[in-house]
């Protein structure tokens, strides 16, 4: 006859055991014998630690989470186009004649999805032009035939390029529109007086989503190693979370105005934010 | 209304909706797995959201063998794990002094705030436990994976995720003996 052990009762409260197990314990556990009886007061015990005892509240999420989240898949997905553009307009060999080259853009263009071909196409156009240039020059001449010579570095780089650079710039787009978001913020609080508490209460929903964003610029950012952005964007987040705990106490909003000039986050952040303006110009 | 399946192919074919529609779905169950194995808000928010990419980027290797909802837990609950082993590195768990839960001698504000210190102490003696037996524990306690399923996420012998589970109940039921002494004590001084 089977032992039954605490790990079996454990097993059963989680209808982890095999069915039949399961039916001959639950027959022991019934029984009236004092082995069932205390196999039973064991079992009684255990059910109640893991009841409702055990209660774990989790706070809910912030509200503009999935917002986040979907921010930060879609800028992936932009990388990843780019990526697929760069290897897609690599050429593989370096003494491709201009035949193979044109047949190599012909098949590019068809392999590219549509919507990502437009640099491809420019690309081929120009190629198309320059061929269709010396091809007239041949047929006039037929004495002095040109080499045709092709920048080819220049041609291949020409779409990747571009693809990166807008990228960043639809990046560091946003980044600027949400410095802009916080520097508005930050000086609302700076300036406020004893309404505050009142001016900042609509504004708790803007606050956290500038959270979350903050935090998504600053992973970002620390990814691509800009030490100055992720430095700013750290001080405003926790600035930004301190304006969020702030209860409708002046004397806190008082002492949150002196620590926001102590730290001349709003001259910062204005600093940072020219500095991508200058790069987008 | 589509199905998850449903919603899988279109995200496979390139669907932003659908999958807007997945995260929707599943963002809350995620968001409160995560905290309960990293038990900081913040920290959890940022496992989901890494968690929600890696599923992006490799949802074309996903060959429905399994359910949706058990890859994404794996893959959830392996970023928290990384995230654990990296805060590891930073930070020491405290320890709680349990000794701060001394029996109040009077009714009133500090029975109300013993009281609530009660379920605090529940869920202190649950991250009290080693990384590793409470993951298992949680998921099965709290998230009510099947210990196959967990096996499958934690890349675990079965035998060594129930033995996780039994070490996870037994550290538990200590705690909570030990709460129940104090109850027991308070009860006399009421």
């Amino acid at each position: 006859m089977k032992q039954w052990t605490e790990e079996d009762l454990i097993l059963l409260f989680y209808g982890e055991l095999s069915a039949d197990q399961a039916n001959q314990l639950n027959e022991v556990l019934a029984r009236s014998t004092a082995p069932s009886r205390a196999l039973r007061a064991q079992y009684e015990a255990l059910k109640e630690a893991l009841g409702p005892s055990l209660e774990f509240d989790v706070p809910a999420p912030s509200s503009g989470l999935n917002d986040r989240i979907m921010a930060a898949v879609n800028v992936a997905e932009c990388d990843k186009q780019e990526r697929l553009r760069s290897i897609v307009t690599v050429e593989p060999e370096a003494d491709l004649s201009v035949f193979s080259r044109v047949s190599q853009r012909l098949s590019d263009w068809f392999a590219i999805p549509r919507g990502q071909n437009i640099k491809s196409a420019f690309a081929f156009t120009v190629l198309a032009l320059i061929g269709i240039f010396y091809l007239g020059r041949w047929s006039a001449d037929p004495v002095s035939m040109p080499i045709v010579t092709i920048d080819k570095q220049e041609v291949d780089q020409q779409g990747p390029r571009s693809g990166q650079e807008l990228g960043r710039r639809v990046l560091l787009t946003n980044v600027s529109a949400h410095i802009e978001s916080g520097q508005r913020l930050l000086t609302l609080v700076s300036n406020g007086g004893e309404s505050i508490a009142q001016d900042i209460e609509p504004r708790r929903q803007m606050i956290e989503d500038l959270i979350s964003f903050n935090r998504l610029y600053r992973r970002m950012a620390e990814q691509k190693n800009d030490a100055m952005l992720v430095s700013v964007l750290q001080q405003m987040e926790s600035t930004l979370l301190e304006i969020n705990h702030t209860s409708g106490d002046v004397a806190d909003w008082q002492s949150l105005q002196r620590r926001l000039a102590d730290r001349d986050l709003l001259f910062k952040l204005k600093v940072v934010d020219n500095k991508i303006n200058r790069e987008l110009i | 209304m589509q199905t998850e399946i449903e919603l899988i192919n279109l995200v496979k074919a390139g669907d932003m909706y659908a999958f807007q529609r997945l995260v929707e779905l599943n963002s809350g169950k995620m968001f409160a797995a995560a905290y309960r194995i990293l038990k900081h808000k913040e920290q959890a928010e940022d496992c989901v959201q890494e968690a929600f990419l890696k599923v992006h980027l490799k949802i074309d290797t996903f060959n429905q063998q399994s359910t949706f909802s058990t890859w994404l837990y794996s893959v959830t609950v392996n970023v928290a794990l990384d995230m654990l082993r990296r805060n590891a590195k930073h930070s020491q768990c405290s320890d709680y002094d349990f000794d701060q839960l001394s029996t109040p001698e009077s009714n009133g504000p500090e029975k109300a705030a013993w009281i609530s210190d009660i379920g605090g102490v529940t869920e202190h003696a649950i991250n009290q436990l080693n990384d590793d037996v409470r993951v298992a524990f949680v998921l099965r306690h709290y998230e009510e994976r099947s210990i196959g399923e967990i096996s499958e996420m934690l890349k675990l012998n079965p035998s060594t995720v129930k033995s996780r589970i039994f070490r996870a109940v037994q550290r538990l039921r200590k705690t909570l003996n030990s709460l129940e002494h104090k109850v027991g004590e308070y009860e006399t001084v009421d």
